[in-house]
């Protein structure tokens, strides 16, 4: 068991996450128990930050006791990997604008009581609720795949912390899909260079075609 | 876990739930399963009523061609099933006319089919029994589907009709959707394949006339040549409907619009038709698969000054009254006319979005992205300048270019460091950067004419057989893939 971030390890070419709540699955994951503690796999072909981890992210800023705004966190999967990343601590806040994928979000969060999922459009921040607007997040997760994904990083810039870090999937398709990919990220990239220093460009292949993720900090 | 978010946390579930509560209920929910579940419902009537057809054709052949009806049919076969019992108060019982009845009972006892055991009948009639449920299920929900399309989009069904109106709205997703189509998006709605085959390649393609509304009364009943006319109103009109049904429902559009479609359905009953149905051959678009036959006119010279390569003269021996000629052959006039050397260097259209973008020395960017956009080099004779490229595996279909891990860096690294920049597949570009990463020059003098400048030592030969062709024995179009496939294959 080689610790590559806090919470994240590797075991035989795999990615594994301390599981928060022994004995549950949450999308069907194999589990593993080493030394008395239990873990659960990371799959990167399910989720992108696990890709870009494997595709050689190198600064993974997510320690214990953090604020973090996932938009578009779907049935859950990367969400609850990153609650095991925090242990339990902190504040998870899943936004999503699809109703069917919700009850799922809310079975989850009945055992891991730091995760809060929210029914909202990303589009629009400043209709979340009072309370949530508030909180100055530590840490932006995006990963929507609409044509105006850049814009919609942005918009919720204004909920994170100065110098916070955010990482946004870009899915090259989504936006433009006659030019090649490369370009349509440098971009994005570019128009964000505005709002955000950028720290590093990972391409998700062989797990996502025509995607990349975008590490950068708020300035 | 303080007891403020702990507060907060519990008023946000509670939110939330209510929130996905109300979502449950909206109105289009139920259009679009009903919908969906009826398509599949009658694919699987079909399929099971095929199936019983079949199997008792063995039995009682002649039945199939005396009743059209599929669920009467299928009645007779569960109530009755043995030919012996055919008898005429039985068949009238199911519901089939004393006429009809009595044909079906003197053709029973002549029937040339064979005779089955009972084990074999019986199965026959459970099949037939549970096609007849899932009508009836089918029947019950588009009663179902009817009613919620009049609560959602009323104006809209009474011109549609239920089951293309399901079908449009279970597509789009809601009627809000369905209302900001253009209404040339309607008419071809369902015929995804057939537009984005047109609209790939518009020379050599049709586009589709109509999609669901393929299936509508007032254009089955036409001519096929008039159908696109009536696709393209009948589009227009829907469209209307639906924008009334979302922005201002509970007004009634549906009786002038029937109107207005009937007398246009009147008017192209009676027109006749501008261009009578074209033959291949007659269309324009198809001319250079199916020639034309205008006097034959030969080509232009190809190098007139050059005395290796003669003029290009000959006409084709096979096809003397040609006024097209074949791709190739235009190919080499433009490279004639076009004396300029290829042009080999990346084309700079974002000038400003490489050079600004300057990664941090400390993180350095990953930048590979690969396979699926890579420029594809065309397979042709070559030239002098350009000699003819071989086939990269990369291209074909067969085999597409996986990830391959042994020549992908991670981590830090410019490129010229830590390994030296060549690939199987040729140099590394360095996408973020104007400067560029130093190569070797792919020719000099000496290289091209020693072994890339084949002179044409035959210049009389026949250009056309199939041996000495300067293509070889494929077209170009499929160049890389036969290329693989022929290796394999004796000479012929």
């Amino acid at each position: 068991m080689n610790e590559l971030f806090q919470g994240i390890f590797e075991y035989r070419q795999k990615l594994w996450t301390k599981n928060l709540v022994p004995g549950q699955r949450v999308y069907g994951e194999e589990l593993l128990t080493v030394d008395g503690t239990e873990y659960r796999n990371w799959n990167p072909y399910k989720s992108k930050l696990c890709a870009a981890l494997k595709k050689g992210l190198l600064e993974f800023p997510i320690t214990k006791d953090q604020s973090i705004l996932y938009l578009g966190s779907a049935e859950g999967t990367t969400l609850s990997h990153l609650s095991d990343i925090l242990e339990g601590t902190g504040v998870l806040i899943g936004i999503d604008v699809s109703a069917r994928t919700v009850p799922k979000l809310l079975k989850i969060s009945e055992k891991r009581p730091h995760l809060i999922p929210i029914l909202a459009d990303a589009t629009k921040p400043e209709e979340y609720p009072a309370e949530i607007r508030e909180i100055s997040f530590d840490f932006l997760f995006q990963d929507v795949s609409q044509k105006n994904q850049a814009e919609i990083f942005a918009q919720n810039l204004a909920l994170l912390k100065k110098n916070g870090h955010g990482m946004l999937v870009i899915k090259a398709s989504s936006i433009d899909s006659q030019t090649p990919a490369d370009t349509v990220i440098a971009r994005e990239a570019n128009a964000l260079e505005n709002h955000v220093t950028i720290l590093q460009i990972v391409s998700l292949e062989p797990f996502e075609k025509k995607h990349a993720l975008i590490h950068c900090q708020k300035k | 876990m303080t007891t403020d978010f702990l507060e907060l946390r519990k008023k946000m579930l509670e939110r939330t739930k209510k929130q996905v509560e109300h979502a449950f209920g909206e109105k289009e929910i139920h259009v679009i399963r009903a919908s969906n579940a009826l398509t599949d419902l009658e694919a699987v009537f079909n399929l099971l009523f095929e199936h019983c057809k079949e199997w008792y054709q063995y039995h009682f052949p002649e039945l199939d061609s005396m009743v059209d009806d599929p669920s009467a049919y299928l009645k007779l076969v569960y109530e009755i099933g043995d030919k012996t019992k055919f008898d005429e108060k039985r068949i009238t019982e199911t519901g089939i006319d004393a006429e009809r009845a009595k044909a079906i009972s003197e053709k029973a006892a002549q029937s040339i089919g064979a005779q089955m055991n009972a084990e074999t009948l019986t199965e026959i009639q459970l099949l037939s029994l549970n096609a007849l449920n899932i009508k009836q299920e089918a029947t019950a929900l588009e009663k179902l589907l009817e009613t919620e399309l009049q609560h959602v989009a009323p104006n809209f069904t009474r011109l549609a009709g239920i089951s293309i109106a399901g079908r449009m709205i279970a597509h789009t997703g809601s009627v809000e959707k369905l209302a900001m189509l253009p209404a040339s998006a309607i008419q071809v709605l369902g015929a995804e394949k057939a537009l984005f085959r047109f609209l790939k390649n518009r020379k050599s393609n049709l586009p589709p006339k109509h999609g669901y509304l393929f299936a509508h009364g007032l254009v089955r009943q036409l001519a096929s040549d008039k159908r696109g006319r009536m696709a393209r109103t009948l589009a227009s009109k829907l469209s209307i409907a639906v924008r009334t049904d979302h922005y201002n429902p509970g007004s009634n559009v549906s009786d002038q619009l029937q109107s207005q479609l009937n007398r246009r359905l009147e008017e192209l009953k009676a027109s006749k038709t501008k261009n009578k149905p074209q033959r291949v051959f007659d269309n324009p678009r198809f001319q250079e698969r199916y020639t034309a036959r205008p006097a034959f006119q030969p080509p232009k010279p190809f190098r007139p000054n050059d005395p290796v390569r003669p003029a290009f003269q000959s006409p084709r021996p096979d096809r003397p009254n040609d006024s097209v000629r074949p791709a190739y052959e235009r190919r080499q006039q433009q490279r004639v006319d076009s004396d300029r050397p290829p042009t080999t260097s990346r084309p700079q259209n974002h000038d400003s979005i490489t050079t600004r973008f300057q990664p941090r020395e400390k993180f350095q960017t990953n930048k590979r992205f690969e396979s699926s956009d890579r420029p594809k080099p065309r397979y042709g004779s070559g030239s002098i300048d350009r000699p003819r490229k071989q086939f990269d595996s990369r291209d074909s279909p067969r085999s597409p270019r996986r990830f391959e891990s042994n020549d992908r860096p991670r981590g830090r690294f410019p490129p010229s460091d830590r390994r030296p920049n060549t690939s199987r597949f040729g140099p590394e570009k360095n996408r973020f950067s104007d400067q560029p990463i130093p190569t070797k020059p792919r020719y000099t003098s000496l290289s091209v004419t020693k072994s890339e400048f084949k002179p044409d030592l035959n210049p009389t030969r026949e250009k056309f057989s199939k041996d000495n062709h300067p293509r070889g024995k494929f077209s170009t179009k499929n160049a890389g893939f036969r290329d693989k496939k022929f290796k394999k294959r004796p000479n012929r």
